[in-house]
């Protein structure tokens, strides 16, 4: 009863919680919050408290003393931390709201990757409701990323999507406003930094730091050769010598550290296109697959993934938002009759 | 092809309203190809397109293409393979073709900001009517539980009797008849203790016509327990003449048994007892009189020489509380 009265004051939300970035969509608003899915947590003996979330937080990654943990509460896209998590959707839903008189209580429509098992997804929907969410409904990420990709699910026609995230990459193809082959595959955007950390520490004998290596990745990294060479000073902790040292890396030194998460993304891909049925096989060479998520923007990832594939390939407009961007769709759909877009815990 | 290219432009033309300022989409990415001496075939071969898929898209002939987002991300793949700004072909297309460009998009917004002040406005206003209608009903409550009656369970009165003795006389309400009090009063064999009071009753009409109304008159002073109390008189004659002329005086005659309660301006209690049928009572003090009667049907108050009617102020329970000036 009191959650139905704080629901009259509360929006009806979507949240992409990603590994990486959480992302809210507030109906008849549109996206609203973006931020890192990061909570620095400052622990006094026993206790445990919230020291900052997102933006904040991601600056102390890596850069904490000894009382302060920076955490990230979601790994390959389900949840590692539980509490942590509800923390920090708890504070970007009052965030969103803004509002001073009450809690807010809001619907919420969350993205769960769709290889996730049962208990992973009750532990999102838990967190979300543990966060103040009155209903939480959940939907498979790549049917929102297709829906906000602007792809006709709904047709009777197959539409394919793959969405490298941060933590797993999601590959469906969505007829009928139905997955009908989905697979997901552990390898994103945060394998990407770990294998340019290794590759610099192999051929540079060089630690650099997750941040260093992502901030490598947008600058200068790209999945495919042959288009100009960039290049980037970097600063680590020289292992032989142990103080910090300075080099240079270019474009194709990235190329070569992504070698492998890439090849298993194609991997999944060529596999996900062996399963799917002739006819919808045959609608997706003639209009091709859509990329979306923050991979998406890897320098020539479509390049890369044309040529393995002999398929047009298409990156979304705003790739990093249409999780979120479909999550919101289909929540202005909610009152209607789509439910069957709806994953079911 | 260029007869379906311009008829394709005049259309957009009238649907538009104005030209942008803005080359076509298909024809930047024409000339881009042919900067770099690619056929349409090669474009064609080196994206996966399928064959018609360029001409269609230089042509601006969009019917085969599916839906917005095929076509945006086919230009978007063009242009950057032949080393255009992807952006700017994007914007062309957008001004282009703005019914389309639309379709697709929900338009992000950054903040909640100008949505907010309503908001606020709206949730202040509710809370506003909220609190006022707690406040109606605090209020409507409070005034249908009177003050608590003060207790009067018992009390001594001094009586002057008929032979000039003074007794002290205790009166308890729960009594169910008015017994005479003291064994010396029932030795007179008066009924009621009642001492003639002349100066208090006007010059009344002969009173012989109801034996109720000729109750001798009676003197309660204030014991010493109780000095609150105000003296009370019965009457003698009729009780509307009897308060005629002088306004701090008040009479009550009662058909039932009743409760009574009356204070004056000063929250003086001039009388707290059971009222018998039968009894007349006259009373004074500061006006306005505040009374509660118990059962209000079978009491008449009269004021200043007339009745005064609150048959409207007594409740389904018999219960009344006025107040008379």
């Amino acid at each position: 009863m009191i959650k139905r009265l704080r629901g009259m004051f509360s929006s009806d939300l979507s949240i992409d919680l990603g590994t990486a970035n959480t992302l809210i969509y507030v109906r008849g608003k549109g996206i609203v919050l973006n931020e890192p899915s990061v909570v620095a947590v400052r622990h006094h003996g026993n206790q445990r408290s919230v020291a900052a979330v997102g933006f904040d937080a991601k600056r102390m990654l890596g850069r904490t003393p000894g009382n302060i943990t920076a955490i990230r509460p979601m790994k390959d896209g389900v949840i590692a931390d539980f509490h942590v998590t509800e923390k920090m959707l708890q504070h970007f839903i009052s965030k969103v709201h803004d509002n001073n008189f009450f809690t807010p209580s809001p619907r919420v429509l969350v993205c769960v990757p769709c290889m996730s098992t049962q208990v992973e997804r009750r532990a999102i929907k838990e967190s979300a409701l543990g966060a103040g969410a009155r209903d939480v409904f959940l939907i498979e990420e790549p049917m929102a990323a297709a829906i906000g990709a602007g792809l006709p699910v709904e047709e009777a026609q197959g539409s394919m999507v793959v969405d490298i995230g941060g933590g797993t990459t999601e590959i469906a193809i969505i007829s009928l406003n139905g997955v009908v082959y989905s697979e997901s595959v552990r390898i994103a955007g945060d394998r990407f930094d770990e294998a340019i950390v290794a590759y610099v520490r192999r051929h540079y004998g060089s630690l650099i730091g997750d941040a260093t290596a992502e901030r490598i990745k947008q600058e200068i990294g790209c999945a495919y050769p042959g288009s100009e060479i960039k290049e980037i000073d970097v600063r680590g902790r020289n292992l032989a010598e142990g103080i910090p040292r300075s080099f240079t890396l270019n474009s194709n030194e990235v190329l070569e550290a992504l070698q492998e998460p890439l090849a298993a993304i194609v991997q999944a891909i060529k596999s996900a296109l062996e399963q799917s049925p002739p006819e919808l096989a045959s609608d997706i060479a003639e209009r091709g697959l859509v990329l979306t998520g923050g991979g998406a923007l890897l320098r020539d990832i479509d390049k890369l993934i044309a040529e393995e594939t002999g398929l047009p390939v298409i990156i979304a407009e705003d790739p990093l938002t249409c999780v979120a961007l479909g999550g919101g769709k289909a929540l202005e759909l909610i009152d209607q009759q789509t439910f069957d877009l709806l994953a079911i815990e | 092809m260029t007869e379906a290219h311009q008829n394709d432009q005049l259309h957009d033309e009238g649907q538009t309203g104005h030209q942008v300022n803005c080359s076509r989409p298909g024809e930047l990415l024409k000339k881009a190809r042919e900067a770099r001496g690619l056929s349409q075939a090669e474009v064609a071969r080196k994206l996966n397109f399928m064959p018609t898929y360029v001409p269609a898209l230089e042509n601006e002939d969009f019917s085969q293409l599916h839906s917005t987002t095929f076509i945006k991300g086919y230009i978007r793949a063009y242009a950057r393979f032949v080393g255009i700004n992807p952006e700017e072909v994007l914007n062309c297309f957008a001004a282009h073709y703005p019914e389309m460009h639309k379709e697709e998009k929900i338009q992000p917004v950054e903040t909640l900001k100008p949505e907010k002040s309503s908001h606020l406005i709206f949730k202040l206003f509710t809370l506003v009517v909220i609190a006022a209608l707690i406040t109606i009903i605090i209020l409507w409550w409070q005034s249908r539980s009177t003050e608590t009656l003060p207790e009067v369970t018992s009390q001594e009165v001094q009586v002057e009797t008929l032979d000039g003795q003074t007794i002290l006389a205790p009166i308890t309400l729960a009594e169910p008849e008015p017994e005479p009090p003291t064994p010396e009063a029932a030795a007179t064999g008066s009924p009621e203790l009642s001492v003639s009071q002349p100066t208090v009753a006007p010059p009344a009409p002969s009173v012989t016509t109801a034996p109720r109304t000729t109750i001798g008159t009676g003197e309660t002073s204030t014991g010493p327990t109780q000095p609150e109390v105000a003296p009370v008189r019965t009457i003698t004659g009729d009780p509307a003449l009897a308060t005629l002329g002088n306004g701090r005086l008040v009479a009550l005659t009662f058909t039932g048994d009743c409760w009574l309660e009356v204070r004056d301006n000063t929250d003086r209690i001039l009388h707290a007892n059971l009222m018998r049928a039968g009894d007349a009572i006259l009373l004074e003090g500061e006006p306005p009189f505040r009374m509660v009667f118990g059962y209000g049907h079978v009491a008449e108050v009269f004021y200043r020489g007339t009745q005064y009617d609150f048959s409207s102020r007594i409740r389904s329970n018999g219960y009344a509380a006025i107040r008379v000036e």
